[in-house]
């Protein structure tokens, strides 16, 4: 990187609120210590270095160091290799490979974290001489010295033993990140790692290298004897053998013929297994309503889909990837690790068209493993030349272009809410077939009961009349005859009548004379009294007592009369 | 009940309106109570979904990859 550029970098840095406030001053104590911002700074710096170590060497950025170990590194500043390897995430691989451009960056904060060649270290250096120069100046309250670790101006050559030369090597040797080309002339395969060596079809210079299973096993293909590859990576010494090895990233195929061939083996392989078999296909459930969407964020393809898929509330969750080139496969197996996490009903992968050979991640093996393995149906969309991305063989639903993985989508809710109009007949008809139903039969219900009801009284007034007719003249004559009995009868009892009231009016008379004749007061008037004694009457001298009072009745009064002597007359 | 029909979107409706057409398929003789609440509920949800249909947006969200996922 060129010292203009590293400028803009650290001119960047203050910009986001980084610039270096390295030390303070803790009154009391008369000691510096490094503030909030160092970390920051240190941290900033170190992940920068990360990112772009990862982009360059086309690894996943925990790769390289997790963030945990930037944290770490930058909190705690290790000053050499045994205080670096300390640290958690770092151990003798990595300190080989990395320990050199760590130590830099911790001990020289802000100072940026990229460097590649020798224009760089000479910055560094001129950089490291303005710092000391100014740090010389405080130097009277430094207790410690400011940037212990770096690379002095001149360096002494101290002896060294055997490993640490190794050490040093490997750290230089760190910077020689290549691309090779070359014929592969043997592959040894093991449990952790492949064994290859790469021979030079002009003069068969050979290389030996080696790729980390972890990285080989997401190539997408197999190395073989006789391949032309492309191998990235960086040259180390394996200090037990003291052997130079290349430790390769990657490796790509080179020219098309050979991805072409590298293609159809594959696709025939997967076709074989049933990857791409129509039963294989999932079909989406219900309408799609949140989208896993992996693309670019950079291409156009992005923008297709959005402005194509339509208004329905949709909710797109998007992971950006690079849909080319050879971080591809590894950022689009991250994003669909990443939405795996998510509650999505299909997932959508789009890219514009390409040639094959920029259509090579979607060739991917493990991509297409990925994304069989996804619990959703997945749509891809990705757009081809002449040979279909296998992805695109093995997707759930296959289009070829980001606006046609947009329209889908959006057909199938075209689709359900053209049923609305379907529902709202379907609803309304039935109900009002459901009430013509009742009418009907209301309808058909009065009009039974009415001619039911007209039955019966038309019945009854037949039989009434026939009736009338067969009873007629019978009638007639009980009806004469009750009469003349009737009248007989009532004949007889006024006769009947007549002659006990006759009985009656004499029996009345008769009783008349007889109470007249027997009437007492008659007697009375006649001379005769009535004796009493206590309202009853004494008829017999035998009831009479001498001396006695008695009460003595005549015809206009009484009268008290006492009894003298008492003479009974024979009868 | 305001509140829920806001919060549910065109999918629901037309999952109900689908059960409501159903149900009326379904029926052998349809109770003209009931079939009145099922059409009151189905008005409703097709005038719902139209209306919605008038002013809605997608919601659009960027998941980071979590690259470190395994570290």
């Amino acid at each position: 990187m060129s010292s203009k550029k590293r400028r803009l970098n650290s001119t960047s840095s203050r910009k986001a609120g980084l610039q270096p406030r390295f030390f303070v001053r803790v009154t009391g104590e008369g000691r510096f210590w490094y503030n909030e911002a160092m970390f920051e700074t240190i941290l900033h710096d170190l992940t920068l270095w990360r990112n772009q170590t990862a982009q360059r060497e086309g690894v996943e950025l925990f790769r390289v160091l997790p963030n945990k170990t930037l944290e770490e590194l930058a909190r705690r500043r290790p000053r050499d290799k045994e205080e670096m390897t300390a640290i958690s995430g770092i151990k003798e691989a990595k300190f080989r490979k990395y320990g050199r451009d760590l130590l830099r960056i911790i001990n020289c904060p802000g100072a940026g974290p990229i460097r590649t060649d020798r224009s760089e270290l000479n910055y560094f250096k001129e950089k490291f001489a303005k710092k000391s120069a100014a740090a010389a100046e405080q130097s009277e309250h430094l207790e410690e010295p400011l940037f212990e670790g770096c690379i002095p101006p001149e360096a002494t050559r101290p002896v060294l033993e055997v490993s640490e030369f190794l050490d040093r090597v490997n750290l230089n040797l760190a910077h020689l990140s290549s691309r090779i080309r070359g014929e592969v002339s043997s592959v040894d395969e093991r449990a952790k790692a492949v064994y290859f060596s790469l021979k030079d079809k002009t003069d068969e210079s050979v290389v030996n290298c080696l790729i980390f299973r972890y990285q080989y096993d997401v190539l997408g293909l197999r190395l073989e004897e006789g391949m032309q590859i492309v191998a990235e990576g960086c040259p180390e010494v394996y200090k037990p053998y003291g052997k130079l090895s290349f430790k390769a990233d990657s490796v790509e195929l080179e020219g098309e013929g050979v991805l072409k061939k590298e293609y159809d083996m594959l696709k025939q392989r997967l076709e074989a297994e049933g990857l791409f078999a129509e039963t294989a296909k999932r079909k989406l459930e219900a309408l799609p309503q949140r989208i896993g969407l992996i693309t670019s964020r950079e291409g156009a393809a992005i923008g297709d889909f959005i402005s194509n898929v339509g208004r329905y509330g949709l909710s797109i969750k998007f992971v950006n990837s690079s849909v080319e080139g050879k971080r591809a496969v590894f950022e689009l197996l991250a994003a669909l690790r990443a939405l795996r996490r998510e509650k999505i009903d299909v997932l959508v992968i789009i890219r514009g068209g390409g040639s094959l050979e920029s259509l090579q991640a979607f060739n991917n093996e493990a991509l297409i493993r990925a994304a069989k393995a996804c619990r959703v149906p997945v749509v891809c969309g990705v757009g081809h030349d002449r040979d279909i991305s296998l992805l695109s063989l093995a997707a759930d639903y296959s289009v070829s272009t980001p606006t046609a993985a947009a329209k889908l989508i959006g057909s199938m809710w075209e689709l359900e809410l053209g049923k609305l109009e379907l529902f709202e007949r379907n609803i309304l008809a039935s109900y009002e077939q459901a009430c013509a139903d009742r009418d009907w039969r209301l309808k058909g219900a009065a009009v039974g009961i009415e001619s039911g009801f007209r039955g019966i009284l038309d019945g009854a007034e037949t039989r009434f009349e026939r009736f009338a007719q067969e009873t007629g003249g019978r009638i007639g004559e009980l009806l004469t005859a009750s009469r003349a009995r009737v009248d007989a009868a009532q004949s007889g009892l006024a006769s009947g009548f007549a002659r006990q009231l006759s009985e009656m009016r004499n029996r009345a008379a008769g009783a008349e004379n007889s109470l007249r004749l027997n009437d007492p007061r008659r007697q009375l008037r006649l001379g005769y009294g009535i004796i009493s004694r206590n309202g009853a009457s004494i008829r017999s001298v035998e009831n009479l007592t001498a001396g006695e009072t008695v009460k003595l009745r005549v015809w206009d009064g009484e009268a008290g009369a006492v009894i003298k002597t008492i003479k009974k007359h024979k009868q | 009940m305001a509140k829920e029909v806001k919060k549910a979107g065109l999918s629901e409706s037309l999952k109900k309106l689908e059960e409501i057409s159903a149900w009326f398929d379904q029926q052998e003789e349809i109770d003209l109570e009931s079939g009145l609440l099922k059409v009151r509920e189905g008005a409703r949800l097709i005038k719902e979904s139209r209306s919605k249909l008038k002013d809605i947006e997608n919601e659009f969200e960027e998941i980071k990859a979590g690259m470190e996922e395994a570290a």
